[in-house]
């Protein structure tokens, strides 16, 4: 296996996309749906789990050991 | 809600759920399987499979409270659900996963078809429970496909 920084930017960046494509999701229902809808409840669930795939991401990517974290080598 | 409302969640969940199946390949392709970020990955996928069954659901029962009893009624929200067959959705897993440079496990591809099987049995609960509403909106040839799955 083979985690460059450059490819871990990548996934960053898609994540971070992602997390941003969604936001008007729970917001709209929200709005139409009002704050306690089991519907919401799920879209804030939805949300927070791609913020924090995002943030994982991100802090990983920051991190100058991001090859120990994900427990690769770079004999590639 | 509106019908636009339920056409903007199909398409936005739909294509959340395909980026970040995409995502969470290259995560796991990368850092392993088992690795905590393909965890939030799988966690991630499962929330928006989650509320796009929900938003479904929601649409269906919004459709059913609000329907009149005549049979010629505009076309519920449930018929912008777009056809996304279950084999489509996995071959765009597996393709992703042989861009990885790794090796693809059987593990990998076991672990995908499962989750492909669950998903599609859940849809395939809300898609009789639509049948059932609105006998009208399958017409005969797509029922007989629908039966071929």
């Amino acid at each position: 296996m083979h985690v460059n920084q450059s490819n871990l930017n990548e996934l960053t960046r898609k994540a971070a996309d992602l997390m941003s494509d969604t936001e008007d999701v729970a917001r709209l229902l929200k709005a139409r749906l009002g704050a306690e809808h089991e519907v919401v409840r799920s879209a804030n669930d939805m949300h927070a789990s791609l913020e924090s795939l995002a943030h994982q991401l991100r802090c990983l990517s920051a991190s100058d050991d991001q090859h120990d974290e994900m427990g690769v080598s770079e004999d590639t | 809600m509106t019908e636009s409302d339920f056409e903007y969640l199909f398409r936005t969940l739909s294509e959340a759920r395909s980026r970040a199946t995409e995502l969470t390949v290259a995560i796991g392709a990368r850092a392993g399987a088992d690795h905590r970020l393909a965890d939030l990955g799988h966690s991630a996928v499962s929330n928006i499979e989650k509320l796009l069954r929900e938003v479904r659901v929601l649409a269906l029962d919004q459709t059913e409270s609000s329907r009149p009893v005549p049979p010629v009624a505009p076309i519920p929200p449930g018929a912008a659900v777009r056809s996304e067959h279950w084999l489509q959705s996995l071959i765009d897993e597996l393709v992703a996963i042989s861009r990885a440079p790794i090796d693809v496990s059987f593990e990998t591809v076991e672990r995908l078809v499962q989750q492909r099987k669950q998903a599609f049995l859940k849809d395939l609960e809300t898609a009789r429970r639509m049948y059932r509403v609105y006998p009208h909106l399958f017409p005969a040839e797509n029922s007989r496909q629908a039966g071929a799955s």
